[in-house]
């Protein structure tokens, strides 16, 4: 078997694990200390710069998320177990339909987490999550 | 009886088993011991390292074990790697904010384990500027055997200042540490309380196992009776919920697995788990030398390491001999911990399961 189903095999055992009563942290295992991570998420909603009406399919790319935006222009993009502190990321936001919803262009910019709080830890090395909504405007190509 | 699992807990065994082999397939590195110095301002009877008293060895320089690190980049994902700085004692290292800064420049959360001598406030708050998550500090008994132990009057005010600390600094991820040996084995009830007392919420014990100094201290080493009263006493611990108490990581338990720590036993020594030691060599876990290292970050590139050599780590099929060899929960236990094997022979030194049947009976 690929070595790349074996992460979501383990994923499955950790739930039946759970369900046979001897919950185990498999998923992000941690030897002897644990490793302390959080979860980021950045939401929000893309618009035309000039017509200012959502944009929807438009692809957002977070580190290794990708999402699209919604028929509203919504979107959300995560980053699973990064280090709970000050984060910056760079997010990618392509119009990769051209015409279809009119055509935009490519956008990058940055959302920085300046002291995160954080929600919903787990007691333990999960410090829980954190969010931010960027609302981000495109301009239509020429 | 300890060899007689229910079914509900062998099926959850069974699974578990897939999932370990899972894991040496995936051989993901995630977490990285280092042996920052050999240096100790102690003098430990049961010490596993090859730490020295000497102050004129020389630590390995900074940058060499940033260069080692920066070759894992395209290897790991810093942010879910651990750095783990051992020692020796850790804090005798005069670079250590500076450490800390780079490794958390570079994404890495990091942890130290000290005998808490050197931890005060000043200290403490330092480190956690430069980037510190995580402590380890070692109690191992009340003042006159962790004295004892310690081999130093003042061990135990020192590290109970310590460990006063760390309930108190949010942010910190923590745990205290005991090694149980003869002396301290009747005091752990009245060292529990005084834990909780002080508002500690994690606490790990081990047993002394025979490498280091305390191969030469076998009166180190808990009777069959005591060894069973020890998991009695962590299970009826972890039942109260007063304090989360973990055995250490090694050895398979039988049916006190999951019933005296949060996992089932799992060596992840080179599985998961690396170590670069004082002078260069990788490892998979510092009590592990000789025979066990796989190379040196001074000849080798440290991502080839881990990805092409660890195959006494990933196959362990080699540990099947002596009494593992016609053991029916071998399947479960796969050799027990590494650091249990001879370092020469690879002949099993202790089995945890059959002291803890020798104690039964």
């Amino acid at each position: 078997m690929s070595s790349k189903y074996l992460p979501f095999i383990n994923a499955l055992i950790s739930g039946c694990l759970t369900l046979l009563g001897f919950s185990c942290d498999l998923v992000n295992p941690r030897v002897e200390y644990g490793t302390p991570n959080a979860k980021f998420i950045v939401n929000g909603t893309v618009t035309s710069v000039e017509s200012e009406e959502t944009i929807k399919n438009i692809r957002v790319i977070m580190k290794n998320d990708t999402s699209f935006t919604d028929n509203e222009g919504k979107y959300e993009v995560v980053d699973e177990g990064a280090f709970p502190t000050n984060q910056t990321y760079t997010i990618h936001f392509q119009d990769f339909d051209n015409e279809s919803n009119g055509a935009f262009m490519d956008k990058d910019t940055l959302v920085e987490f300046k002291n995160p709080e954080f929600s919903h830890g787990d007691g333990h090395w999960y410090e829980g999550e954190t969010s931010k909504e960027f609302d981000i405007k495109l301009t239509p190509k020429k | 009886m300890i060899t007689r699992i229910g079914f509900r807990k062998k099926l959850a065994l069974e699974l578990f088993r897939t999932y370990r082999k899972n894991e040496s397939k995936l051989h993901q590195l995630n977490y990285i011991l280092w042996e920052c110095t050999l240096r100790c301002n102690l003098n430990c009877l049961h010490c596993g390292s090859d730490c020295k008293k000497d102050v004129s060895l020389p630590d390995m320089p900074l940058k060499d074990f940033l260069n080692a690190l920066d070759q894992l980049k395209d290897l790991v994902n810093p942010n879910k790697t651990m750095i783990v700085l051992t020692g020796g004692e850790a804090l005798l290292r005069k670079d250590l904010e500076e450490t800390g800064r780079n490794l958390y420049k570079r994404g890495f959360p990091w942890g130290i384990v000290t005998n808490g001598m050197f931890l005060n406030e000043q200290k403490l708050r330092a480190l956690m500027q430069s980037g510190l998550r995580a402590v380890t500090v070692s109690l191992d008994g009340l003042e006159t055997s962790h004295n004892w132990l310690r081999g130093n009057a003042r061990s135990f005010d020192l590290a109970v200042s310590a460990i006063k600390l760390l309930p108190r600094t949010p942010g910190l991820k923590y745990d205290v540490v005991t090694c149980v040996n003869r002396k301290n084995v009747n005091e752990l009830a009245s060292l529990k309380d005084f834990l909780i007392k002080e508002g500690i919420s994690a606490w790990r014990i081990f047993t002394v196992f025979p490498i280091g100094r305390a191969s030469d201290n076998p009166d180190l080493q808990l009777n069959a009776g005591e060894f069973k009263g020890l998991f009695d006493f962590i299970q009826e611990t972890r039942r109260e919920k007063r304090i989360n108490l973990n055995y250490g990581c090694e050895g398979f338990l039988g049916n006190y697995e999951r019933e005296v720590r949060d996992n089932f036993f799992i060596c992840r020594a080179g599985i998961n788990v690396a170590s670069v030691l004082a002078d260069g060599s990788i490892s998979a876990c510092p009590n592990l030398r000789e025979n066990f290292i796989q190379g040196n970050i001074y000849k080798d590139n440290f991502a080839d390491v881990w990805q092409n050599r660890y195959q006494i780590f990933r196959d362990k099929s080699w540990t099947r001999t002596g009494i593992c060899a016609d053991c029916s929960f071998y399947k479960y236990c796969e050799g027990n911990g590494m650091h249990l094997r001879n370092e020469k022979t690879g002949e099993l030194m202790f089995c945890h399961l059959k002291r803890i049947e020798e104690g039964n009976r």
